[in-house]
């Protein structure tokens, strides 16, 4: 792909910003987001997180540099320069504390309220509230007050009320605080699915486990800069950086990387782990590299392969 | 052998909140938390953890509102004998799923000291157990920070900071973790361990399955108000059923091959143990 086709979700040049005078928070960041892409940003507490994401929809305007939203068409809007509210149509944002965002007494009304505000058609909120609150599973009639509802269920409806914006960029800020597992891999199913409807998705998080699973590029934030960018395969193998910032490979991978240097499997462990199922698939007894070597078949292998998956076994 | 006052006894506990539409938040809850035992609680969303915290702490029913049947009972007495959260907070702590809900100083130390200071303790003590908390929780440098600035994760470990100022018999933690990044939410869990180890109860709500297994004594799980299950936290994940939670990567492994039929390998709970494990059945899969 050529720079001209290259279509780009956001853009941020040189970005410097701090709360008050005593601590810049980000140091001078770069960084391009294409269209259509599925990223997680990491880091430590304190790194920068959340304050790098704000200046992605204006939330936060930049001391030093730009921050260009492109719309649908392509358009390039600066943030400094566009109303919140234009730059609201093609970017959502999730807040990491959904009590920060959550202010109607039902869920209905503070699904409704953005709606309103983008103008989507009286008649058609009422469907697009049933979708969306089907689509992250929360059950409840729309009358509850939100404030009636579990953490883990408020951050769904925070969820739910800027999804069912449709916006072209979703950002959300630690999505899965509050869920357990099952219910975190929902949500990050949720977000792909509006990924592969070609919606650009920011995710910020600790759950590492998860970056690895759904998102192909990960961004290390430490003090205030980008440490690191990268599929996670590249990220988990620079173990000097992880140290220090703090960023651990899941548990499998951790133990993939463990056993790659403790036995002369290799071949066996040649792809890193970035899932159970990878493991699975390196380790289940037809793939042994005994019985791999005595198989000359490639295509029946092959087969087998996809006829077991670890979660259907669990 | 003597027999100690277990330090909660949860009998018969059911809660309805007063604007609840239907169904319990807590539905014939029974559970005894022996002294210094770490109990972890796990369950999905809006399976009523939060709620069953908030019955050991005395939120219900000194707090909320609602119906409450069944008892419960705080180092043999019952809640309601106490009279108020203020007579309750000598014995039992709560650290909130939001820090923000908690703290409410300007200055981190004098967040850590608040608790103390209300309940009259001398000077010289708050001091030393303020310097203590610093300590414990790696805090040292952030005395004069203005708690409002901090990330959530170093919020969160402000909150429980003061709270192990209080020097409580019992701590219950919800979801401390839930905003710390893998080491701060590792040198939380040490910190709780310590508390263990200085005798304190700890009943904690969390997510985090790989922590959890390495640091309770016995795993909790809820579903729809109701106590599931609760068993010896290794067992938890390798005998009966989890109800739906999720067990550690490396234990997920482990039976996704046995249930390839691999039926020798002893299936691990921890990564330093997945990682002999699995060694060795690489070996002696290896040979051909």
């Amino acid at each position: 792909m050529t720079e001209r086709d290259r279509q780009y979700a956001l853009q941020l040049s040189d970005i410097e910003f701090s709360y008050t005078e005593e601590a810049v928070v980000l140091k001078g960041i770069d960084l391009d987001v294409e269209a259509g892409e599925f990223i997680t940003i990491i880091g430590q507490n304190g790194s920068g997180k959340s304050t790098l994401v704000k200046q992605f929809n204006g939330l936060l305007t930049p001391d030093r540099g730009s921050v260009t939203v492109h719309g649908p068409d392509g358009t390039p809007y600066a943030t400094t320069d566009e109303p919140l509210k234009r730059i609201a149509q093609y970017i959502g944002y999730v807040f990491q504390n959904p009590d920060d965002q959550i202010f109607h007494t039902s869920v209905y009304e503070e699904i409704a309220y953005g709606l309103k505000n983008i103008g989507v058609p009286e008649a058609e909120i009422p469907t697009r509230i049933e979708t969306v609150l089907d689509q992250v599973g929360l059950d409840t009639d729309g009358g509850q007050n939100p404030f009636n509802l579990g953490k883990g269920q408020r951050q769904r409806l925070a969820i739910a009320s800027v999804l069912a914006m449709e916006p072209q960029i979703i950002c959300v800020d630690e999505p899965t605080t509050g869920q357990d597992r099952t219910e975190s891999q929902r949500i990050m199913e949720i977000l792909q699915e509006y990924n592969e409807r070609g919606h650009t998705v920011v995710v910020i998080t600790h759950d590492i486990a998860l970056a690895a699973e759904y998102t192909d590029r990960v961004i290390v934030v430490n003090d205030g800069t980008i440490a690191a960018d990268g599929p996670p395969k590249e990220i988990f193998l620079k173990r000097d950086h992880l140290e220090k910032t703090n960023i651990r490979p899941p548990q499998i991978t951790q133990l993939g990387i463990a056993l790659k240097e403790r036995t002369d499997r290799q071949d066996l462990l040649d792809e890193m782990w970035l899932t159970v199922q990878d493991a699975f698939e390196d380790m289940k007894p037809n793939e042994r590299p005994d019985e791999i070597s005595s198989k000359s078949d490639e295509g029946a292998q092959q087969t087998n392969r996809s006829d077991v998956k670890a979660s259907d076994n669990l | 052998m003597e027999k100690t006052t277990p330090a909660i006894e949860v009998e018969g506990l059911s809660f309805q909140y007063a604007n609840q539409r239907e169904g319990s938040a807590l539905d014939d809850v029974s559970l005894t938390v022996d002294e210094g035992e770490f109990v972890g609680i796990v369950g999905e969303t809006g399976a009523g953890k939060t709620t069953l915290l908030s019955a050991m702490c005395g939120v219900i029913p000194f707090g909320v509102n609602g119906e409450k049947s069944g008892e419960v009972r705080v180092n043999g007495d019952p809640i309601e004998d106490y009279g108020s959260l203020y007579n309750l907070a000598d014995d039992v702590s709560m650290v909130l799923d939001s820090p923000d809900n908690q703290l409410f100083n300007l200055h981190v130390f004098d967040e850590i000291i608040w608790g103390p200071e209300n309940l009259g303790v001398e000077r010289e003590e708050i001091i030393r157990r303020g310097e203590r908390a610093l300590e414990l929780f790696g805090l040292e440098g952030f005395e004069d920070r203005i708690t409002y600035n901090l990330s959530g994760g170093e919020k969160q470990k402000v909150a429980i900071a003061s709270i192990y100022a209080l020097n409580p018999d019992i701590v219950l933690l919800d979801e401390p973790t839930s905003q710390l990044d893998p080491i701060g939410s590792e040198k939380v869990f040490e910190a709780i361990d310590q508390l263990v180890d200085e005798g304190v109860t700890i009943v904690m709500v969390e997510h985090k399955i790989e922590e959890m297994v390495q640091y309770a004594d016995r795993i909790g799980v809820m579903k729809q108000g109701r106590l599931k299950r609760i068993d010896d936290a290794r067992d938890f994940f390798l005998r009966g059923d989890t109800h739906g939670i999720a067990p550690p990567q490396v234990t997920e492994l482990g039976q996704a091959l046995y249930d390839a039929g691999e039926t020798d390998i002893q299936i691990p709970l921890e990564l330093e143990e997945a990682i002999d494990t699995y060694e060795s059945y690489l070996g002696t899969r290896g040979e051909s």
